[in-house]
Protein backbone atom coordinates (compact mmCIF):
# COMPACT_ATOMS: atom_id res chain seq x y z
CA UNK A 1 0.00 0.00 0.00
CA UNK A 2 2.77 2.13 1.15
CA UNK A 3 4.59 1.17 -1.95
CA UNK A 4 2.10 1.79 -4.56
CA UNK A 5 2.02 5.15 -3.35
CA UNK A 6 5.56 5.68 -3.31
CA UNK A 7 5.89 4.03 -6.49
CA UNK A 8 2.91 6.26 -7.94
CA UNK A 9 4.93 9.65 -6.35
CA UNK A 10 8.39 9.16 -7.29
CA UNK A 11 8.09 7.34 -10.97
CA UNK A 12 4.59 9.35 -12.20
CA UNK A 13 3.97 12.89 -10.24
CA UNK A 14 7.92 13.26 -10.27
CA UNK A 15 9.50 11.59 -12.20
CA UNK A 16 7.22 11.27 -15.43
CA UNK A 17 5.51 14.69 -14.97
CA UNK A 18 8.66 16.54 -14.60
CA UNK A 19 10.68 15.20 -16.87
CA UNK A 20 7.97 15.05 -19.52
CA UNK A 21 7.64 19.19 -18.92
CA UNK A 22 10.91 19.59 -19.03
CA UNK A 23 11.51 18.03 -22.26
CA UNK A 24 8.55 19.65 -24.02
CA UNK A 25 9.92 22.69 -22.88
CA UNK A 26 13.65 22.32 -24.27
CA UNK A 27 12.42 20.70 -27.25
CA UNK A 28 10.27 24.02 -27.85
CA UNK A 29 13.46 25.99 -28.24
CA UNK A 30 15.47 23.42 -29.70
CA UNK A 31 16.34 23.10 -33.30
CA UNK A 32 13.86 21.42 -35.39
CA UNK A 33 16.25 17.56 -36.20
CA UNK A 34 17.09 17.58 -32.27
CA UNK A 35 13.14 17.50 -31.70
CA UNK A 36 12.69 15.22 -34.14
CA UNK A 37 15.57 12.68 -33.06
CA UNK A 38 14.77 13.36 -29.38
CA UNK A 39 10.99 13.13 -29.76
CA UNK A 40 11.40 9.46 -31.92
CA UNK A 41 13.65 8.43 -29.06
CA UNK A 42 11.30 9.09 -26.09
CA UNK A 43 8.34 7.76 -27.88
CA UNK A 44 9.46 4.70 -29.08
CA UNK A 45 9.78 3.52 -25.30
CA UNK A 46 6.11 4.71 -24.89
CA UNK A 47 5.67 2.39 -28.40
CA UNK A 48 7.28 -0.73 -26.51
CA UNK A 49 4.64 -3.26 -25.09
CA UNK A 50 5.25 -2.99 -21.03
CA UNK A 51 6.59 -6.57 -21.03
CA UNK A 52 9.19 -6.30 -23.30
CA UNK A 53 10.14 -2.96 -21.55
CA UNK A 54 10.24 -4.77 -18.44
CA UNK A 55 12.27 -7.50 -20.08
CA UNK A 56 15.12 -4.70 -21.11
CA UNK A 57 15.33 -2.84 -17.39
CA UNK A 58 15.99 -6.36 -16.17
CA UNK A 59 18.55 -7.17 -18.50
CA UNK A 60 19.72 -3.69 -18.40
CA UNK A 61 19.92 -3.37 -14.29
CA UNK A 62 20.84 -6.93 -13.45
CA UNK A 63 23.99 -8.34 -12.35
CA UNK A 64 25.43 -8.94 -14.90
CA UNK A 65 23.56 -6.34 -16.84
CA UNK A 66 24.49 -4.03 -19.07
CA UNK A 67 24.80 -0.83 -16.58
CA UNK A 68 26.87 -2.86 -14.31
CA UNK A 69 29.35 -3.72 -17.46
CA UNK A 70 29.14 0.31 -18.01
CA UNK A 71 29.81 1.12 -14.44
CA UNK A 72 32.56 -1.43 -14.33
CA UNK A 73 34.27 -0.12 -17.40
CA UNK A 74 34.16 3.76 -15.72
CA UNK A 75 35.80 2.12 -12.18
CA UNK A 76 32.67 2.56 -10.42
CA UNK A 77 31.17 0.06 -7.93
CA UNK A 78 28.13 -1.87 -9.06
CA UNK A 79 24.64 -1.55 -8.59
CA UNK A 80 22.47 -4.06 -7.43
CA UNK A 81 18.83 -2.13 -7.53
CA UNK A 82 16.95 -5.02 -8.43
CA UNK A 83 18.14 -6.47 -5.68
CA UNK A 84 18.31 -3.85 -2.55
CA UNK A 85 16.15 -1.69 -3.81
CA UNK A 86 13.55 -2.34 -6.12
CA UNK A 87 10.66 0.11 -6.10
CA UNK A 88 14.05 2.57 -7.45
CA UNK A 89 14.63 -0.16 -10.00
CA UNK A 90 10.78 -0.18 -11.23
CA UNK A 91 10.23 3.19 -10.56
CA UNK A 92 13.16 4.06 -13.11
CA UNK A 93 11.47 1.60 -15.56
CA UNK A 94 8.13 3.33 -15.65
CA UNK A 95 9.68 6.60 -15.42
CA UNK A 96 11.85 5.63 -18.86
CA UNK A 97 8.91 4.28 -20.23
CA UNK A 98 5.73 6.79 -19.53
CA UNK A 99 7.56 10.15 -20.16
CA UNK A 100 6.54 10.23 -23.57
CA UNK A 101 3.07 10.64 -22.98
CA UNK A 102 3.43 13.87 -20.74
CA UNK A 103 5.89 15.06 -23.12
CA UNK A 104 3.39 14.96 -26.22
CA UNK A 105 0.50 16.30 -23.67
CA UNK A 106 2.68 19.19 -22.46
CA UNK A 107 4.19 19.75 -25.92
CA UNK A 108 0.95 20.47 -27.24
CA UNK A 109 -0.23 22.33 -24.31
CA UNK A 110 2.76 24.55 -24.65
CA UNK A 111 2.22 25.26 -28.38
CA UNK A 112 -1.32 27.00 -27.47
CA UNK A 113 0.55 29.72 -25.41
CA UNK A 114 0.62 32.66 -27.23
CA UNK A 115 4.02 34.06 -27.81
CA UNK A 116 3.02 37.57 -27.55
CA UNK A 117 2.42 37.23 -23.95
CA UNK A 118 6.01 35.65 -22.91
CA UNK A 119 7.68 38.08 -25.17
CA UNK A 120 5.56 40.84 -22.90
CA UNK A 121 7.15 39.20 -20.09
CA UNK A 122 10.58 39.56 -21.04
CA UNK A 123 9.95 43.10 -21.96
CA UNK A 124 8.51 43.49 -18.58
CA UNK A 125 12.24 42.75 -17.32
CA UNK A 126 11.09 39.21 -15.76
CA UNK A 127 13.87 36.47 -16.39
CA UNK A 128 13.50 32.75 -17.43
CA UNK A 129 12.73 31.03 -14.47
CA UNK A 130 10.20 34.29 -13.63
CA UNK A 131 8.25 34.06 -16.90
CA UNK A 132 8.38 30.16 -16.71
CA UNK A 133 6.61 29.64 -13.46
CA UNK A 134 4.35 32.93 -13.62
CA UNK A 135 3.18 33.62 -17.05
CA UNK A 136 3.95 30.39 -18.77
CA UNK A 137 3.07 27.22 -16.28
CA UNK A 138 0.11 29.05 -15.21
CA UNK A 139 -1.30 29.31 -18.85
CA UNK A 140 -1.28 25.45 -19.23
CA UNK A 141 -2.37 24.41 -15.86
CA UNK A 142 -5.26 22.75 -16.94
CA UNK A 143 -3.16 20.30 -19.00
CA UNK A 144 -0.87 20.16 -15.89
CA UNK A 145 -3.61 18.83 -14.11
CA UNK A 146 -5.13 16.31 -16.75
CA UNK A 147 -1.87 14.80 -17.49
CA UNK A 148 -1.30 14.05 -13.86
CA UNK A 149 -4.53 12.50 -13.10
CA UNK A 150 -4.09 10.57 -16.05
CA UNK A 151 -0.53 9.25 -15.59
CA UNK A 152 -1.25 9.03 -11.58
CA UNK A 153 -4.23 6.16 -12.80
CA UNK A 154 -2.22 4.54 -15.13
CA UNK A 155 0.94 4.23 -12.72
CA UNK A 156 -0.95 3.39 -10.37
CA UNK A 157 -2.09 0.10 -12.28
CA UNK A 158 1.11 -0.92 -13.83
CA UNK A 159 1.54 -4.43 -13.31
CA UNK A 160 3.43 -5.94 -16.36
CA UNK A 161 6.47 -3.67 -15.98
CA UNK A 162 6.86 -5.13 -12.65
CA UNK A 163 5.99 -8.35 -12.51
CA UNK A 164 8.28 -8.71 -15.54
CA UNK A 165 11.24 -7.17 -13.38
CA UNK A 166 11.52 -8.06 -9.72
CA UNK A 167 7.87 -10.20 -8.94
CA UNK A 168 6.98 -8.18 -6.96
CA UNK A 169 10.36 -9.47 -4.71
CA UNK A 170 12.39 -9.47 -3.71
CA UNK A 171 10.74 -9.90 0.22
CA UNK A 172 8.10 -8.24 -1.04
CA UNK A 173 9.74 -4.75 -1.71
CA UNK A 174 7.95 -3.92 -4.73
CA UNK A 175 4.62 -5.47 -4.48
CA UNK A 176 2.91 -2.85 -5.15
CA UNK A 177 -1.15 -2.99 -4.55
CA UNK A 178 -2.16 -4.77 -8.38
CA UNK A 179 0.93 -7.44 -8.39
CA UNK A 180 -0.45 -8.54 -4.42
CA UNK A 181 -3.93 -8.63 -5.79
CA UNK A 182 -2.95 -10.89 -8.22
CA UNK A 183 -0.89 -12.66 -6.54
CA UNK A 184 -4.34 -13.55 -3.62
CA UNK A 185 -6.56 -13.68 -6.40
CA UNK A 186 -4.81 -15.86 -8.70
CA UNK A 187 -2.23 -18.04 -6.86
CA UNK A 188 -3.67 -18.37 -4.02
CA UNK A 189 -7.15 -18.33 -5.11
CA UNK A 190 -8.59 -15.83 -2.86
CA UNK A 191 -10.97 -14.17 -5.56
CA UNK A 192 -12.77 -12.11 -2.30
CA UNK A 193 -9.49 -10.77 -1.26
CA UNK A 194 -7.88 -9.83 -4.41
CA UNK A 195 -11.31 -8.10 -5.46
CA UNK A 196 -11.39 -6.19 -2.32
CA UNK A 197 -7.64 -5.01 -2.84
CA UNK A 198 -9.05 -3.45 -6.37
CA UNK A 199 -11.83 -2.07 -4.87
CA UNK A 200 -8.88 0.05 -2.59
CA UNK A 201 -7.22 0.40 -5.64
CA UNK A 202 -10.16 1.88 -6.92
CA UNK A 203 -10.57 4.28 -3.50
CA UNK A 204 -7.19 5.52 -4.28
CA UNK A 205 -7.42 6.32 -7.68
CA UNK A 206 -10.39 8.04 -6.74
CA UNK A 207 -8.99 10.20 -4.34
CA UNK A 208 -6.14 11.21 -6.72
CA UNK A 209 -8.27 12.38 -8.91
CA UNK A 210 -10.31 14.35 -6.77
CA UNK A 211 -7.50 16.20 -5.56
CA UNK A 212 -6.94 16.94 -9.21
CA UNK A 213 -10.20 17.94 -10.24
CA UNK A 214 -10.03 20.12 -7.32
CA UNK A 215 -7.01 21.91 -8.36
CA UNK A 216 -8.40 22.08 -12.09
CA UNK A 217 -11.47 23.89 -10.82
CA UNK A 218 -9.34 26.28 -8.35
CA UNK A 219 -7.49 26.87 -11.65
CA UNK A 220 -10.90 27.88 -13.99
CA UNK A 221 -12.42 30.02 -11.10
CA UNK A 222 -9.22 32.27 -10.56
CA UNK A 223 -8.76 32.31 -14.72
CA UNK B 1 -6.61 -49.77 -19.92
CA UNK B 2 -3.27 -50.80 -18.32
CA UNK B 3 -3.03 -50.15 -14.73
CA UNK B 4 -1.45 -46.84 -13.56
CA UNK B 5 1.66 -47.93 -11.60
CA UNK B 6 3.13 -47.69 -8.44
CA UNK B 7 2.38 -44.42 -6.55
CA UNK B 8 1.45 -42.57 -10.04
CA UNK B 9 -1.80 -42.78 -9.04
CA UNK B 10 -1.60 -40.94 -6.07
CA UNK B 11 -1.38 -37.69 -8.57
CA UNK B 12 -5.12 -37.41 -9.44
CA UNK B 13 -6.75 -38.33 -5.97
CA UNK B 14 -8.31 -35.66 -3.61
CA UNK B 15 -8.65 -35.06 -0.44
CA UNK B 16 -11.92 -37.25 -0.17
CA UNK B 17 -9.53 -40.56 -1.63
CA UNK B 18 -11.42 -41.01 -4.73
CA UNK B 19 -9.24 -40.02 -7.83
CA UNK B 20 -10.64 -37.48 -9.76
CA UNK B 21 -8.51 -37.17 -12.86
CA UNK B 22 -6.44 -39.37 -14.91
CA UNK B 23 -2.37 -38.31 -15.12
CA UNK B 24 -1.12 -37.78 -18.44
CA UNK B 25 2.70 -37.88 -17.06
CA UNK B 26 4.37 -37.32 -14.01
CA UNK B 27 7.60 -35.92 -13.20
CA UNK B 28 10.48 -36.84 -10.59
CA UNK B 29 12.95 -35.24 -9.03
CA UNK B 30 16.75 -35.86 -8.23
CA UNK B 31 20.35 -34.72 -8.11
CA UNK B 32 22.25 -33.31 -11.22
CA UNK B 33 26.33 -32.82 -11.44
CA UNK B 34 28.46 -31.97 -13.85
CA UNK B 35 31.23 -34.77 -14.07
CA UNK B 36 33.99 -32.51 -15.34
CA UNK B 37 33.71 -30.18 -12.54
CA UNK B 38 33.62 -33.19 -10.04
CA UNK B 39 37.30 -34.99 -12.19
CA UNK B 40 38.51 -31.77 -11.48
CA UNK B 41 37.64 -31.70 -7.61
CA UNK B 42 38.50 -35.19 -7.62
CA UNK B 43 35.09 -36.42 -6.95
CA UNK B 44 33.85 -39.47 -8.80
CA UNK B 45 31.67 -39.80 -11.92
CA UNK B 46 29.09 -41.99 -10.39
CA UNK B 47 28.64 -40.32 -7.35
CA UNK B 48 26.13 -41.31 -5.07
CA UNK B 49 25.51 -39.46 -1.72
CA UNK B 50 23.98 -41.39 0.79
CA UNK B 51 23.07 -38.75 3.43
CA UNK B 52 22.76 -34.77 3.91
CA UNK B 53 26.23 -34.87 5.26
CA UNK B 54 27.68 -36.73 1.84
CA UNK B 55 26.10 -33.76 -0.51
CA UNK B 56 27.49 -30.75 1.94
CA UNK B 57 31.28 -32.59 1.94
CA UNK B 58 30.75 -32.50 -1.86
CA UNK B 59 29.95 -28.73 -2.36
CA UNK B 60 32.64 -28.18 0.52
CA UNK B 61 35.72 -30.04 -1.78
CA UNK B 62 34.41 -28.45 -5.09
CA UNK B 63 34.54 -25.20 -3.42
CA UNK B 64 37.91 -25.98 -2.19
CA UNK B 65 38.87 -26.99 -5.58
CA UNK B 66 36.67 -25.19 -8.47
CA UNK B 67 36.03 -22.04 -6.34
CA UNK B 68 34.98 -19.94 -9.68
CA UNK B 69 31.72 -22.07 -10.18
CA UNK B 70 29.07 -22.04 -7.86
CA UNK B 71 29.17 -25.87 -5.83
CA UNK B 72 25.51 -26.44 -5.45
CA UNK B 73 22.61 -25.04 -6.61
CA UNK B 74 19.03 -25.65 -4.25
CA UNK B 75 16.13 -23.34 -4.93
CA UNK B 76 14.74 -21.12 -2.17
CA UNK B 77 12.67 -18.01 -1.76
CA UNK B 78 10.07 -16.68 -3.20
CA UNK B 79 11.71 -15.49 -6.92
CA UNK B 80 11.72 -19.10 -8.03
CA UNK B 81 8.42 -19.90 -6.50
CA UNK B 82 7.38 -23.20 -6.52
CA UNK B 83 10.96 -24.12 -7.53
CA UNK B 84 11.74 -23.13 -4.14
CA UNK B 85 8.58 -25.35 -2.48
CA UNK B 86 9.12 -28.63 -4.55
CA UNK B 87 12.98 -29.06 -5.99
CA UNK B 88 14.29 -27.23 -2.53
CA UNK B 89 12.52 -27.45 0.63
CA UNK B 90 9.84 -30.40 0.29
CA UNK B 91 12.85 -33.02 -1.24
CA UNK B 92 14.77 -31.92 2.17
CA UNK B 93 11.99 -32.23 4.58
CA UNK B 94 10.58 -35.95 2.91
CA UNK B 95 13.89 -37.14 3.28
CA UNK B 96 13.63 -36.04 7.35
CA UNK B 97 10.61 -38.67 7.68
CA UNK B 98 8.28 -35.81 7.99
CA UNK B 99 6.04 -34.25 5.90
CA UNK B 100 3.45 -31.19 5.10
CA UNK B 101 0.34 -33.28 6.04
CA UNK B 102 -0.86 -35.75 7.98
CA UNK B 103 -3.06 -37.72 5.57
CA UNK B 104 -4.44 -39.72 8.17
CA UNK B 105 -6.27 -36.43 10.47
CA UNK B 106 -6.01 -34.65 7.25
CA UNK B 107 -4.50 -32.21 8.88
CA UNK B 108 -1.29 -30.16 8.31
CA UNK B 109 2.12 -30.77 10.61
CA UNK B 110 3.74 -27.63 12.57
CA UNK B 111 6.31 -27.57 14.73
CA UNK B 112 7.97 -30.84 13.26
CA UNK B 113 11.85 -31.26 13.50
CA UNK B 114 12.02 -32.25 10.01
CA UNK B 115 10.85 -28.61 8.98
CA UNK B 116 13.74 -26.87 10.96
CA UNK B 117 16.33 -29.23 9.71
CA UNK B 118 15.58 -28.36 5.96
CA UNK B 119 15.81 -24.84 6.73
CA UNK B 120 19.12 -25.43 8.74
CA UNK B 121 20.35 -27.28 5.85
CA UNK B 122 19.66 -24.47 3.56
CA UNK B 123 20.94 -22.17 5.97
CA UNK B 124 24.05 -24.07 6.09
CA UNK B 125 24.36 -24.10 2.18
CA UNK B 126 24.10 -20.10 1.52
CA UNK B 127 25.93 -18.83 4.84
CA UNK B 128 28.85 -20.96 3.97
CA UNK B 129 29.12 -19.77 0.53
CA UNK B 130 28.28 -23.32 -1.10
CA UNK B 131 25.04 -22.00 -2.92
CA UNK B 132 24.29 -19.03 -5.50
CA UNK B 133 24.09 -15.78 -3.91
CA UNK B 134 20.98 -14.72 -2.18
CA UNK B 135 20.68 -12.32 -4.66
CA UNK B 136 20.96 -15.00 -7.78
CA UNK B 137 18.65 -17.17 -6.29
CA UNK B 138 15.55 -14.68 -5.42
CA UNK B 139 16.29 -13.67 -9.25
CA UNK B 140 12.58 -14.21 -10.61
CA UNK B 141 14.48 -15.77 -13.74
CA UNK B 142 16.95 -17.73 -11.87
CA UNK B 143 15.20 -21.15 -12.53
CA UNK B 144 15.43 -20.62 -16.63
CA UNK B 145 19.33 -19.01 -16.11
CA UNK B 146 20.47 -21.90 -14.41
CA UNK B 147 19.45 -24.77 -16.79
CA UNK B 148 19.51 -22.57 -20.16
CA UNK B 149 23.00 -20.87 -18.78
CA UNK B 150 24.84 -21.79 -16.07
CA UNK B 151 24.54 -25.54 -16.08
CA UNK B 152 25.36 -25.92 -19.80
CA UNK B 153 28.31 -23.82 -19.30
CA UNK B 154 29.56 -25.50 -16.31
CA UNK B 155 28.87 -23.37 -13.85
CA UNK B 156 27.04 -25.16 -11.38
CA UNK B 157 28.29 -28.47 -9.93
CA UNK B 158 25.55 -30.02 -8.07
CA UNK B 159 21.82 -29.00 -8.33
CA UNK B 160 19.01 -30.10 -7.07
CA UNK B 161 16.38 -30.30 -9.95
CA UNK B 162 13.58 -31.79 -12.04
CA UNK B 163 13.64 -34.87 -14.28
CA UNK B 164 13.02 -32.84 -17.32
CA UNK B 165 15.30 -29.93 -17.35
CA UNK B 166 17.55 -32.50 -20.08
CA UNK B 167 14.28 -31.07 -22.64
CA UNK B 168 15.92 -27.36 -22.65
CA UNK B 169 19.35 -29.36 -24.04
CA UNK B 170 17.84 -31.53 -26.95
CA UNK B 171 17.93 -30.33 -30.49
CA UNK B 172 14.27 -28.86 -30.22
CA UNK B 173 15.32 -27.13 -27.10
CA UNK B 174 16.39 -23.55 -26.02
CA UNK B 175 19.63 -24.34 -25.49
CA UNK B 176 20.65 -27.15 -27.14
CA UNK B 177 23.65 -29.41 -26.14
CA UNK B 178 24.75 -32.51 -27.48
CA UNK B 179 27.19 -32.99 -25.00
CA UNK B 180 24.95 -33.01 -21.87
CA UNK B 181 24.56 -36.76 -21.36
CA UNK B 182 28.40 -37.46 -21.03
CA UNK B 183 29.29 -34.25 -18.90
CA UNK B 184 25.99 -34.36 -16.53
CA UNK B 185 25.83 -37.50 -14.28
CA UNK B 186 22.02 -37.69 -11.84
CA UNK B 187 21.70 -39.62 -9.16
CA UNK B 188 18.85 -39.98 -6.35
CA UNK B 189 18.62 -37.51 -3.99
CA UNK B 190 19.47 -38.59 -0.53
CA UNK B 191 17.30 -38.92 3.01
CA UNK B 192 18.69 -37.34 6.02
CA UNK B 193 20.70 -39.68 7.38
CA UNK B 194 20.03 -41.93 4.72
CA UNK B 195 17.10 -43.65 6.22
CA UNK B 196 14.70 -45.75 4.11
CA UNK B 197 13.92 -46.23 1.79
CA UNK B 198 17.56 -44.17 0.99
CA UNK B 199 16.40 -42.07 -1.00
CA UNK B 200 13.42 -39.51 -1.86
CA UNK B 201 11.81 -38.17 -4.57
CA UNK B 202 8.75 -35.49 -5.27
CA UNK B 203 6.04 -35.61 -8.31
CA UNK B 204 3.75 -33.31 -9.28
CA UNK B 205 2.22 -33.79 -12.94
CA UNK B 206 -1.15 -32.87 -14.78
CA UNK B 207 -4.46 -34.82 -15.03
CA UNK B 208 -7.21 -34.85 -17.68
CA UNK B 209 -10.69 -34.56 -15.91
CA UNK B 210 -14.52 -34.24 -16.49
CA UNK B 211 -16.05 -31.52 -15.49
CA UNK B 212 -19.24 -32.41 -13.38
CA UNK B 213 -20.92 -29.93 -16.06
CA UNK B 214 -19.61 -30.86 -19.14
CA UNK B 215 -21.99 -30.88 -22.08
CA UNK B 216 -20.48 -34.32 -23.69
CA UNK B 217 -19.18 -36.51 -21.03
CA UNK B 218 -18.98 -39.36 -23.05
CA UNK B 219 -16.89 -37.77 -25.80
CA UNK B 220 -14.25 -36.23 -23.30
CA UNK B 221 -14.18 -39.73 -21.76
CA UNK B 222 -13.80 -41.14 -25.64
CA UNK B 223 -10.98 -38.30 -25.92
CA UNK B 224 -8.99 -39.00 -22.44
CA UNK B 225 -9.37 -42.86 -23.69
CA UNK B 226 -7.79 -42.05 -26.62
CA UNK B 227 -4.56 -39.85 -25.84
CA UNK B 228 -4.19 -42.05 -22.80
CA UNK B 229 -3.57 -44.50 -25.08
CA UNK B 230 -0.06 -46.48 -25.14
CA UNK B 231 0.86 -45.12 -28.29
CA UNK B 232 -0.06 -41.69 -27.63
CA UNK B 233 1.55 -41.35 -24.30
CA UNK B 234 4.81 -43.06 -25.38
CA UNK B 235 5.05 -40.17 -27.73
CA UNK B 236 4.33 -37.75 -24.88
CA UNK B 237 6.87 -39.06 -22.97
CA UNK B 238 9.73 -39.42 -25.40
CA UNK B 239 9.16 -35.48 -26.62
CA UNK B 240 8.39 -34.33 -23.92
CA UNK B 241 11.10 -36.02 -21.51
CA UNK B 242 7.89 -37.16 -18.92
CA UNK B 243 7.86 -39.62 -16.61
CA UNK B 244 5.43 -42.45 -17.76
CA UNK B 245 2.54 -43.47 -15.46
CA UNK B 246 1.70 -46.61 -17.90
CA UNK B 247 3.53 -49.34 -16.89
CA UNK B 248 3.59 -50.56 -20.33
CA UNK B 249 5.15 -47.35 -21.57
CA UNK B 250 8.09 -46.97 -18.46
CA UNK B 251 9.01 -50.38 -19.65
CA UNK B 252 9.03 -49.58 -23.55
CA UNK B 253 12.65 -50.63 -25.04
CA UNK B 254 12.34 -47.02 -26.97
CA UNK B 255 11.21 -44.97 -24.44
CA UNK B 256 14.80 -45.71 -22.40
CA UNK B 257 16.35 -45.44 -25.77
CA UNK B 258 15.03 -42.34 -26.20
CA UNK B 259 16.86 -40.29 -22.79
CA UNK B 260 19.95 -41.87 -21.07
CA UNK B 261 18.21 -40.35 -17.64
CA UNK B 262 14.78 -41.47 -18.34
CA UNK B 263 15.50 -45.06 -16.84
CA UNK B 264 16.51 -43.28 -13.88
CA UNK B 265 14.35 -40.96 -13.38
CA UNK B 266 11.43 -43.20 -14.06
CA UNK B 267 13.12 -46.20 -11.88
CA UNK B 268 12.01 -43.16 -8.75
CA UNK B 269 8.23 -43.36 -9.20
CA UNK B 270 7.45 -46.13 -6.64
CA UNK B 271 9.37 -44.31 -4.16
CA UNK B 272 8.61 -40.79 -4.77
CA UNK B 273 5.62 -38.68 -2.78
CA UNK B 274 2.99 -36.29 -3.96
CA UNK B 275 2.03 -32.52 -2.50
CA UNK B 276 -0.71 -32.30 -0.67
CA UNK B 277 -2.14 -30.39 -3.60
CA UNK B 278 -5.30 -29.36 -1.42
CA UNK B 279 -7.09 -25.81 -2.22
CA UNK B 280 -5.05 -23.96 0.86
CA UNK B 281 -1.78 -25.86 -0.37
CA UNK B 282 -0.70 -22.47 -2.85
CA UNK B 283 -0.60 -20.65 0.37
CA UNK B 284 0.89 -22.92 2.40
CA UNK B 285 3.97 -23.39 -0.50
CA UNK B 286 4.18 -19.25 0.07
CA UNK B 287 5.05 -19.79 3.65
CA UNK B 288 7.82 -22.01 3.24
CA UNK B 289 8.93 -19.62 0.42
CA UNK B 290 9.09 -17.15 2.76
CA UNK B 291 10.70 -19.08 5.41
CA UNK B 292 13.12 -20.44 2.78
CA UNK B 293 14.22 -16.92 1.70
CA UNK B 294 14.61 -15.71 5.07
CA UNK B 295 16.67 -18.35 6.46
CA UNK B 296 19.21 -17.86 2.84
CA UNK B 297 19.04 -14.17 3.62
CA UNK B 298 20.81 -14.72 7.25
CA UNK B 299 18.16 -15.02 9.65
CA UNK B 300 17.30 -17.53 12.00
CA UNK B 301 15.80 -20.93 12.04
CA UNK B 302 13.86 -20.99 14.52
CA UNK B 303 12.28 -17.39 13.84
CA UNK B 304 11.50 -18.56 10.30
CA UNK B 305 10.22 -21.77 11.33
CA UNK B 306 8.06 -20.60 14.12
CA UNK B 307 6.56 -17.98 11.55
CA UNK B 308 5.67 -21.02 9.35
CA UNK B 309 3.76 -22.34 12.08
CA UNK B 310 2.05 -19.09 13.01
CA UNK B 311 1.04 -18.67 9.57
CA UNK B 312 -0.27 -22.20 8.81
CA UNK B 313 -2.33 -21.70 11.61
CA UNK B 314 -4.01 -18.81 10.89
CA UNK B 315 -4.49 -20.23 7.59
CA UNK B 316 -5.38 -23.78 8.01
CA UNK B 317 -7.57 -22.91 11.30
CA UNK B 318 -8.58 -26.53 12.99
CA UNK B 319 -6.82 -28.34 10.75
CA UNK B 320 -3.36 -28.54 11.86
CA UNK B 321 -1.61 -30.69 14.06
CA UNK B 322 1.73 -30.37 15.81
CA UNK B 323 4.14 -33.20 14.92
CA UNK B 324 4.61 -35.97 17.39
CA UNK B 325 7.62 -36.01 19.50
CA UNK B 326 8.40 -32.26 19.34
Amino acid sequence: MLLTVVFTLVSAIIGQNVLGMSLALLMRAGHRVVRTVVSAIVIGAWVLPEVVAGYLWYAYLGQDGSFNAILGWLRLPEQNWLFTLPILAVSIANIWRGTAFSMLVYAAALSEVPKEIEEAATVDGAGTWRRLFFVTLPMVRRSIATNLMLITLQTLSVFGLIWTMTRGGPNNQSTTLPIFAYQQAFQFSQLGYGTALALVLLLIGALFSLVYLRALRLGESMS
Amino acid sequence: MEPVRGHGQGAGRALDGRTYGVPDGTDTRGVWFNKEIFARAGLPADWQPKTWDDLLSAARTVKAAVPDVIPFNVYAGKGVGEAASMQGFEMLLYGTGDTLYDPSQQKWVVGSTGFTDALQFLRTVYSEGLGPTPQQALDPNWTNTTTEQLIPQGQIAISMEGSWISQDWLETGPMPWPEWSTVMGWTAMPTQQGQAPGSVSMSGGWTWAIPQNADNPDMAWEFITLISGRENQLKWAVDGVQIPVRKDVADDPSYTAANPSNEFFSSLVPTTNYRPAYSLYPRVSNEIQVATESVITGGDVAGAARNYDDQVRSLAGDAVVAATGS
